[in-house]
């Protein structure tokens, strides 16, 4: 009788405790700005799409970047109109996966030029080995061919989309296949590139 | 390392990108109060338990183990996969509605796994040919192209993802279908860069009606069928596949591939309430354009006839294949570039050889006459037609009025069809001195490759509630169209250009006309790409050049490029109808019928205008005409119809119609004309048979809509009458919409010139030459 009551008591206390954090929870989600709400998702690549390349379940971290002159800057010069910038702030978007084989990642920054024509040379002069221009990516995209080692194989795509610029970095176990570009990484830096027109 | 965390989040000033990290997710955030502050620790700790029992977030790809062959094991696939999507899913539109504002449908009525579909690749494996050519065609390009990805993320943008399920269930079904276009999506697209691929269209198991935005109903992709003819779901090896060929073919050839209405379930689209929140407004109707044009061999009031052609007859003509392909027969394979006008796509991509087809087919298609068939003298304002057949003379500083016929003659839909706001064709017409000067030009490329604001295009300018142009193509927010240039299938029309020969000039002068195309528009591929993109390709689809000479120009010999005069007055006579100038179209038909006195089709056209024209005395004495000429000649019978209805003749005209009927039983006019006869004699099954018929050819026909309601409202049938009355006021034309084109002209004088059914084009500053029609004047 007295184990019985002291269940029940422990139930009620553990459903007022369950149903607290459920208010709690919802009070805060509608209290957040939608934004931010929204901006927990990568605005280029949803976490399936770079879990398929990585080979499977990914971390996803997000990290937005303010956007000061874009309006100012790109207007002036022809690029995006307001209505296609609606929405869609610079960001960092970063892909993990823990293998163990080691760390998989996928990383896409994304930056907006104030004046396109200069410094796009700047994010090409990250490059540190050979560029191969790229067509159907973007306005213009170049590969990045890196040094891998015999473990490794690292990816990089350099691309400009009217005013933006974006870096698509993966690395992943290398294989006897993946000389040059692989297939997967060109689709996903199509996908980058679509998603910023 | 929370506290480290909030600090940086909620730091005032700082310059630094604002960063935090979840278990699955990672947001930045404005500052925000304390209060707040303690509520999304305590959210962020409350989420993190939940997430604590709920399971990973899973891609579905090819990661997936292999899709299984047994059904029971493919339902139950499915099911969880449908399950899975469905927590997450955006039903916007109502539960288990995957598809809208799109009309995509798939068997089994949820979502399909991506993976059920076998990517092109596999197919590739031994339709070589196929896999090469669709590789560069618009279909498989049809998701990921930035001319079409920088419209719909303005859509995604703008109003929110699970919208662009109207695009996309044509542009990329499997995405829709898989449950992607949601905000929560799990599904990896990777499919996104094949588009259409083989077993999107190779899946199609039957369309439901010709309403068109994605109107198909996909099957689950089988590439074969058991010995009884069941469709076997699944991806089997290559090695299966080649030892059931016939079981193979079965599968994947559906009868519905070559007949047009597979191709309306897309190539024809229209604005849902769903998708614009206003009223439902017809996009593109190709497929009801073909349904209209000569080549369907459906509509008997079409002003020339042809063989028999669907859509697949042009653009996916047999040819020689180069690669292996065991879908060849006798050496050939049908097209699966389907060559078109999109040259962009080609050119974007660097798919020389899909551009040098499509270019091919653009130019050697004779699908477009151009006419230079008439010019005014200043002087006297009469027409000297047809040129080449008549003397005249010029004197220098004359002014000459050109008269250019253009003749959509054999494309089985309009010139432009589909999206109108993006294409950009158009007539350039210049007049060169024997020494090379530039005597007149219109229609030409500025320095900043925009076109000539005063070209004679033929587009169209839709416009939203403020009388803006719709640019972009930003489809949800059309309330209108302020004017459409477009000239139907086997029609014509009539452009004006007036210019002044120098007081100085010798020789002669060579006068051309051409009909230019480029795809896209100039100010739209600025908005994709930029202004800093190289110039697009622009494609000559058909020109016409005459020498004129100062002095005497005698009448020559028939050019061999050109239509015989008979035509070519019967051309200017429909492009006079189409402008409303009837004394002119009754006059060009008029000659028509002078040079071919046994065309029963000429007196037929002299009574349809008259008809126009309310002149039914006169209309019926020439379709008499034509009807002595040629008794079952549907054509006239309709006409005749309309003028047995004017002079209270119903029997006869009823038994006109059925007559028409009789021969053409997919004709929408003579049913409609044949149901509202049948409504007003008080003879209401009939007439209700007519308009289901009619509906069952258009689905969108407003009268059919209109009088369905009534009529099954009179037999009692209430749903169905509240359903068609619905439907016609959904679809019914806003009559305050014209007022937002007219704002959007009276801001655009240079096009609000080209939107009068009539007009001269001209550098000249005076009121021009008079035209006959309007103020006086006559043939020469």
């Amino acid at each position: 009788m007295y184990e019985m009551a002291a269940r029940k008591e422990s139930d009620t206390v553990r459903r007022v405790m369950w149903l607290t954090v459920a208010v709690v929870g919802i009070a805060v989600a509608m209290l957040a700005p939608e934004e931010s709400r929204a901006q927990a998702k990568c605005p280029w690549l949803n976490a399936a799409t770079a879990g398929g390349l990585l080979g499977g379940d990914v971390q996803m971290t997000v990290t937005m970047t303010p956007q000061a002159d874009a309006d100012k800057a790109t207007d002036q010069d022809g690029y995006s109109t307001p209505e296609q910038r609606f929405n869609r702030p610079d960001a960092l978007c970063e892909f993990s996966r823990k293998a163990d084989s080691g760390m998989y990642t996928l990383r896409i920054d994304v930056k907006t030029m104030t004046d396109p024509a200069e410094q796009f040379a700047s994010f090409l002069s990250l490059c540190g080995g050979q560029t191969v221009a790229l067509r159907g990516i973007g306005n213009e995209a170049v590969q990045c061919v890196m040094r891998n080692n015999p473990d490794m194989a690292h990816e990089q795509v350099i691309a400009r989309v009217r005013e933006r610029a974006f870096v698509l970095t993966v690395s992943r176990p290398a294989t006897p296949a993946r000389n040059g570009l692989s297939d997967d990484t060109r689709n996903i830096a199509e996908q980058v590139a679509g998603s910023i027109f | 390392m929370i506290r480290q965390l909030l600090r940086r989040r909620f730091s005032k000033g700082s310059e630094r990108p604002e960063k935090a990290v979840a278990s699955n997710a990672v947001s930045s955030a404005p500052p925000l109060n304390r209060g707040i502050v303690l509520a999304s620790l305590a959210a962020v700790f409350g989420v993190g338990c939940l997430f604590v029992f709920l399971p990973t977030t899973h891609a579905f790809s090819d990661q997936n183990p292999a899709y299984s062959t047994d059904k029971f094991q493919q339902e139950a696939q499915r099911k969880q996969y449908a399950e899975k999507v469905s927590q997450s899913y955006n039903f916007a539109f109502g539960k288990g509605k995957i598809s809208v504002p799109g009309n995509g449908a798939v068997e089994g009525n949820t979502f399909l796994q991506p993976d059920a579909f076998p990517n092109a690749k596999y197919c590739g494996h031994c339709h070589q040919e196929a896999y090469h050519q669709w590789q560069q065609s618009l279909h498989r390009n049809s998701f990921r192209t930035p001319f079409y990805r920088a419209s719909v993320n303005i859509l995604l943008n703008t109003k929110g993802i699970q919208f662009t399920r109207h695009c996309d269930s044509c542009h990329n079904p499997i995405a829709v279908l898989a449950g992607g276009l949601t905000q929560d999506s799990v599904v990896d697209r990777k499919f996104d860069q094949d588009g259409l691929t083989c077993m999107t269209c190779h899946s199609v198991q039957q369309v439901q009606s010709t309403l068109g935005n994605g109107g198909y109903v996909m099957g689950v992709p089988a590439v074969l069928v058991d010995e009884k003819g069941n469709r076997m779901p699944g991806i089997p090896p290559d090695s299966e596949i080649l030892a059931h060929l016939d079981r193979h073919s079965k599968a994947v050839m559906q009868d519905l591939l070559h007949k047009p209405e597979f191709c309306a379930a897309c190539h024809k689209a229209n604005l849902p309430k769903t998708l614009n929140e206003y009223k439902e407004i017809r996009a593109f109707t190709t497929y009801d354009e073909w349904q209209n044009s000569k080549f369907s061999q459906r509509n008997p009031l079409t002003f020339y006839k042809a063989d028999f052609t669907t859509c697949q007859g042009c653009h996916m003509k047999r040819a020689a294949n180069v690669l292996p392909e065991p879908g060849a027969k006798n050496g050939t394979f049908v097209s699966h570039r389907w060559p078109a006008g999109n040259s962009a796509v080609p050119f974007y991509y660097g798919f020389d050889e899909q551009l040098e087809k499509t270019i091919e087919f653009l130019r050697t298609g004779n699908y477009l006459n151009v006419d230079l068939f008439a010019i005014r003298k200043g002087s006297d304002g009469k027409m000297i037609a047809p040129l080449g057949s008549q003397p005249f003379t010029l004197a220098p500083g004359e002014v000459v009025q050109t008269m250019v016929v253009i003749q959509n003659k054999n494309i089985g839909h309009s010139l432009v069809p589909e999206v109108r706001d993006l294409y950009e064709a158009w007539v350039e017409f210049d007049v060169l001195g024997a020494d090379g000067k530039e005597i007149y030009h219109s229609g030409y490329i500025q320095p900043d490759g925009m076109l000539d604001s005063r070209a004679h295009s033929f587009t169209n300018r839709p416009v939203n509630t403020g009388g803006i142009f719709v640019d972009n193509h930003k489809v949800w927010t059309i309330h209108s169209v302020a004017y459409d240039n477009s000239i139907q299938a086997g029609r014509s029309t009539l452009v004006r250009y007036e210019f002044q020969l120098p007081q100085d000039i010798k020789g002669t002068v060579s006068v051309t006309a051409r009909v230019q195309y480029r795809h896209l528009r100039q100010s739209y591929t600025n908005n994709v790409l930029g202004k800093d993109h190289p110039d697009y390709p622009i494609v000559q689809l058909a020109s016409r050049s005459r020498i004129l000479n100062i002095g005497e120009n005698p009448a020559g010999a028939p050019d061999p490029l050109d239509n015989p005069d008979w035509m070519r007055w019967n051309n200017l006579g429909i492009a006079y109808l189409d402008q409303q100038q009837y004394e002119d179209a009754v006059h060009a038909f008029g000659e028509v019928v002078k040079l071919r006195p046994d065309y029963a089709d000429g007196y037929t056209n002299i009574g349809l205008t008259n008809i126009s024209w309310e002149k039914f005395g006169s209309a019926r004495a020439a379709i008499e005409t034509a009807l002595k000429i040629s008794p079952d000649n549907a054509r006239a019978l309709y006409y005749h119809a309309q003028v047995e209805r004017r002079d209270g003749h119903y029997e006869g005209e009823i038994a006109d119609l059925k007559k028409v009927v009789a021969q053409f039983p997919q004709s929408r006019d003579a049913r409609r004309e044949l149901g509202v006869t049948y409504y007003q004699q008080e003879m209401p099954h009939e007439a209700m048979e007519q308009f289901e018929a009619l509906q069952a050819i258009d689905p969108d026909d407003l009268a059919a809509h209109y009088n369905l309601s009534l009529l099954y409202r009179r037999f009692g049938m209430k749903d169905k009458a509240k359903e068609q009355l619905t439907f016609f006021t959904l679809k019914k034309v806003d009559p305050g919409a014209p007022t937002y084109s007219q704002d959007f002209l009276r801001q655009h004088p240079e096009i609000s010139n080209e939107s009068k059914l009539w007009h001269v084009h001209s550098d000249m500053d005076h009121g021009g030459i008079a035209d006959p029609g309007v103020r006086g004047g006559g043939a020469q």
